[in-house]
C-alpha cells in the first residue's frame, strides 16, 4: 500500500491505467495472425463457392447440350424406316402448337411422302398380273375350238344367271303312302 | 485486386487488433471473450467492406468493438465485489506483493463500480481514446463522460481508503 498521498495517487493512476491491459502481454501478434488466418480461410471458402456456382451451371448446360445432341443423332440411324411410315395428323401427336424450330426439325426428321396427282378413272388401271399374263399366253397357243370354249365360258360368266322357278306340288292329305 | 485488398486488410488488422482487444477487454475483463470480440469485429468489417470507407477509422472501430463487447457481456457478469471480500483477499506484508495487491484491488474495485461509471473509466484508460471519442462511443455528452470518470475515481479513492483502514485495523488487532 502506498505510504504518502502522492504515492497513493501515483499508484492509483498506474493501477487504473493498466485496467484495460490483459495480464498476458504480446498476444496481439498471435491475435492478428489468427484473425488474418480466419479471413484467409473464409476467402478460400468463398473462392470455392464461387467456383462451384460457375461450374455447376456450366456442367448443367453441357449435359443438356449432350442430351439434345444424342436425341437429334438417334433418329438419323433409322431414317429410312421412319420415312416409310405415313405421317399422321399433327394435331393427334402434338397436344400444343410446336415452335418454329421444332417444326423445322420435324420436317427434316420425318419428311412427308410425295402426293400423286388425282386421276379421273377409279380404280386406277394397273398392269396385268402374272396369272393374267399366263392366261393370255395359253389362249394364244390353244387351238381354235379351245379358244371358242374359253370365250363361251367367259361370255356365260358375264351373262346374268337364270334359275327356273321351283314348282312344289301340294301334298295330298287324303292319300296314304304305299 | 482481391489479394491487394486482403493484404491491406491484414495490415489493418495488424495495426488495430491491439486497440480493439484492449477496448473489448476493458468492457469484458476476460481475455478469451475479448479475443472472440476481436475476431468477430474484424470479420464483420471484412464482410461488410466498410473498413475502407470509414471516415475516422479509430472512432468507427471503437464504436463497432464496444457494441460487440456489450453484446458479449452477460447480464449477470458484473463482478459483485464487496469490501469484505477485498479486505480478506491478499494480506501480504512484502512491498512488491503489496504493490501487486494494490493494483489487483483497484481493478476489482473498478469491476465493482456501476456500469455507467465503469465503462467511461475503463475506456478512458485506453490512451488512444479522447473524452469526445468516448462520448461518441457511449452515446452521451462529453461533459457527462468527464463527470462520470471523476465520480468513478472519487468512489475508488473512498473505497480504497476504507479498505486501508480495515487492513490497518486487521494488522493491529
Amino acid at each position: 500500500m502506498p505510504q504518502t498521498t502522492l504515492d497513493f495517487e501515483n499508484e492509483l493512476e498506474r493501477a487504473i491505467a493498466t485496467y484495460a491491459d490483459p495480464v498476458d502481454a504480446g498476444h496481439s501478434q498471435v491475435l492478428a495472425a489468427r484473425v488474418a488466418a480466419t479471413v484467409h480461410a473464409r476467402r478460400q471458402k468463398l473462392r470455392w463457392l464461387m467456383g462451384l456456382t460457375v461450374a455447376i451451371p456450366v456442367l448443367g448446360c453441357l449435359l443438356i447440350v449432350a442430351l439434345l445432341d444424342s436425341r437429334l443423332s438417334e433418329p438419323q440411324h433409322r431414317g429410312p424406316e421412319i420415312a416409310a411410315i405415313p405421317s399422321t395428323s399433327p394435331s393427334a401427336t402434338a397436344p400444343q402448337a410446336p415452335s418454329r424450330s421444332k417444326l423445322a426439325r420435324r420436317a427434316i426428321l420425318y419428311p412427308k411422302p410425295r402426293q400423286l396427282p388425282k386421276l379421273d378413272q377409279f380404280p386406277t388401271p394397273a398392269p396385268i398380273t402374272e396369272q393374267e399374263r399366263l392366261l393370255v399366253q395359253f389362249v394364244g397357243r390353244a387351238p381354235q375350238h379351245t379358244q371358242q370354249l374359253i370365250a363361251k365360258t367367259q361370255k356365260q360368266s358375264d351373262e346374268p344367271l337364270r334359275i327356273a322357278e321351283l314348282a312344289i306340288p301340294k301334298l295330298d292329305s287324303g292319300s296314304q303312302p304305299q | 485486386m482481391a489479394w491487394r485488398d486482403e493484404e491491406r486488410f491484414a495490415e489493418f488488422v495488424q495495426r488495430q487488433s491491439r486497440f480493439v482487444f484492449r477496448l473489448a477487454y476493458a468492457v469484458l475483463r476476460n481475455s478469451h471473450d475479448a479475443e472472440d470480440v476481436v475476431q468477430e469485429v474484424f470479420l464483420k468489417l471484412y464482410r461488410g467492406g466498410m473498413w475502407q470507407s470509414a471516415h475516422d477509422e479509430k472512432a468507427y472501430l471503437a464504436r463497432v468493438a464496444w457494441r460487440a463487447a456489450i453484446d458479449h457481456l452477460p447480464k449477470h457478469s458484473l463482478v459483485d465485489t464487496d469490501e469484505t471480500e477485498i479486505a480478506s483477499d491478499h494480506p501480504s506484508p512484502e512491498q512488491t506483493a503489496l504493490d501487486a495487491d494494490f493494483q489487483r484491488k483497484v481493478h476489482l474495485l473498478i469491476d465493482g463500480l456501476p456500469e455507467e461509471l465503469r465503462q467511461p473509466l475503463a475506456l478512458s484508460t485506453i490512451q488512444e481514446l479522447t473524452s469526445s471519442e468516448i462520448a461518441q462511443i457511449l452515446g452521451i455528452p462529453e461533459g457527462t463522460v468527464r463527470t462520470r470518470v471523476l465520480r468513478a475515481r472519487q468512489l475508488l479513492r473512498e473505497k480504497l481508503a476504507a479498505l486501508e483502514g480495515r487492513t490497518h485495523a486487521a494488522n493491529h488487532s
